[in-house]
């Protein structure tokens, strides 16, 4: 194992050969991945192709059938190993719309619990505020997050995963109903995070906003890695204000999974 | 006048109300983690497996020459809405079966079993009836311990661990990526739910304790704004309706059990009345509530 490269920190996230299969269904097939402290790295792919099951695996939350994940260098088997406060997360689905109203600052302080951490302290809801701050949201900190727009909801869930501070930042289609003005107001977010030499795993569809901020990409198709390194610049479409790397064109293609972009 | 004093003065009137009261306030302290989990028909479930416990409880009763053929009932409900609560909560979280079917074997299951293990043990489906429809009337010092003894677990875990709870019920999967001990929280949920089951079998029944869990909560959603809010607001709704229904039922006789779950449905519906009218007054003040995100 490299685990103890003498000098060197440690990966973020490490995958050695892993596979995936939930259900007799394989997800994921071999998969080798190395991120290296400060990258800020793309995961696409077409939908189905295996991006999201990466991140989880990545984060020990779908059964590995082979191979290993480690972050920072503890593999995600043994949970009591892992440095779960150095990393943040950013769900896909916005699961928070239960039944039961709670205020978009209850969303957030669950981002400062943790393994030994089940309560809250008296200085947590500051810190909460100051993330919500940190995201232009703090104005909706009272608000039930069941009543958000797409794009408040999301950012409520990043202050939820930045009010950890977080060395790792995995963000898992943090584009998804947010609109133009906040998607490139997050990239300017991410930007700073990432030269405040946090590391940076997001998984999209387009490269958008963030095309100027990433590092490398790293695209799936069918549960393998079919490219790890430049960004694809190809087919480049101007449309309005900014660039639209249509990475499902340029590599990704499945024709019946195309979608409609704006 | 002089009658009503006389029997508020009773041991027997005491020890129901104060039954009434602390299972009133913690029922919907675990109801609001059920809602919050799209789980609100767990605790029917539970209840269901809880009357097999019941039924076992007699048999080994029965079999043991116990003194008294239910000495063993409670304890019985305690163990089998505890493994009925965790294998609920295993089938969910491995999500194979859907939970709705997981549920429904376990209603039928359980109200079967009962009945076939009641008979067993030498008894009548009859027997199972205050288990069933509770029996508040007939709270003993003994029943009184138990239950404040559970509910002091329930409050304890409930509220002692709200934070953590709410997180893991909220979003389960950024919970774990926190580290937080996902499995082991969502255990407690289940067996705070069982122990919730069987110590509000006494007051409401086995058939209407899911009433009392969920009804306030339903109810508190309605006007609150936070979790925090949801489930205080949920527990003095859940202990007024206890209180009140059990008074109303030393003026006339009817079945302290469902006229409490009644009165609460009824707080419920009053509160859905008169919600707009509160909206309207409170909506000058903040932004315009929006559409459902």
């Amino acid at each position: 194992m490299q685990l103890a490269e003498a000098g060197t920190a440690l990966d973020p996230i490490q995958l050695d050969s892993v596979s995936v299969a939930i259900g007799g269904n394989t997800l994921l097939t071999d998969v080798d991945l190395q991120v290296h402290p400060g990258e800020a790295v793309a995961l696409l792919g077409a939908n189905g192709s295996g991006k999201s099951t990466l991140i989880r695996a990545a984060l020990g939350q779908v059964p590995v059938v082979a191979g290993e994940s480690r972050l920072f260098g503890a593999p995600t088997r043994e949970n009591s190993r892992v440095p779960w406060p150095r990393i943040g997360y950013v769900p896909q689905r916005l699961s928070a719309a239960s039944g039961v109203p709670a205020t978009s600052l209850e969303v957030v302080e669950t981002g400062l619990l943790g393994r030994q951490r089940w309560w809250l302290r008296r200085a947590d809801r500051e810190r909460a505020l100051r993330a919500m701050d940190q995201l232009g949201v703090a104005n909706l900190a009272h608000r039930p997050f069941g009543v958000l727009s797409g794009g408040q909801a999301q950012r409520v869930v990043i202050a939820r995963a930045l009010v950890r501070d977080p060395d790792l930042l995995i963000l898992d289609e943090p584009l998804a109903g947010v609109d133009l003005l906040t998607q490139s107001s997050f990239a300017a977010l991410l930007s700073d995070l990432h030269d405040q030499g946090r590391t940076i795993v997001m998984v999209l569809h387009e490269l958008g906003p963030f095309a100027q901020l990433l590092d490398r990409a790293v695209v799936l198709r069918a549960g393998r890695i079919i490219h790890d390194g430049d960004l694809p610049r190809d087919h480049v479409h101007p449309h309005g204000a900014h660039d639209h790397l249509h990475v499902e064109h340029a590599l990704a293609t499945e024709p019946q999974t195309q979608r409609s972009l704006p | 006048m002089t009658d009503v004093l006389a029997m508020l003065s009773t041991p027997l009137f005491q020890r129901a109300l104060l039954a009434a009261l602390v299972v009133g306030v913690s029922a919907p302290v675990v109801g609001t983690f059920l809602v919050q989990r799209r789980l609100s028909l767990l605790g029917d479930g539970i209840g269901h497996v809880a009357l097999t416990g019941v039924a076992l409880g007699w048999l080994v009763g029965a079999a043991t020459g116990a003194a008294k053929a239910d000495a063993f009932a409670i304890p019985g409900a305690v163990v089998a809405a505890i493994i009925g609560a965790v294998i609920i909560e295993m089938v969910r979280s491995r999500g194979r079966t859907s939970g709705d079917l997981a549920l429904a074997l376990l209603f039928y299951g359980g109200i079967a079993g009962g009945v076939v293990l009641i008979g067993l043990a030498g008894g009548t489906s009859a027997n199972l009836m205050s288990y069933l429809f509770g029996s508040l009337a007939t709270v003993g010092t003994g029943d009184l311990v138990a239950t404040l003894a559970m509910s002091a677990v329930i409050l304890a875990v409930g509220l002692g661990l709200r934070t953590a709870l709410f997180a893991v019920s909220q979003d389960e999967e950024f919970a774990r990526s926190t580290g937080l001990p996902v499995t082991a929280l969502n255990v407690a949920v289940a067996v705070v739910a069982a122990l919730t089951v069987t110590v509000s079998m006494r007051v409401v029944g086995l058939l209407l304790v899911s009433a009392l869990m969920i009804v306030p909560v339903a109810t508190s959603q309605l006007v609150a704004r936070s979790f925090r809010q949801t489930m205080t607001i949920a527990m003095l709704i859940g202990g007024v309706a206890c209180v009140g229904g059990l008074l109303v039922t030393f003026t006339v006789d009817l079945a302290p059990g469902a006229v409490i779950v009644v009165l609460a449905i009824a707080i419920y519906a009053g509160v859905a009345a008169l919600r707009p009218l509160w909206q309207r007054a409170a909506a000058p003040a903040g932004a315009s509530e929006g559409g459902q995100g």
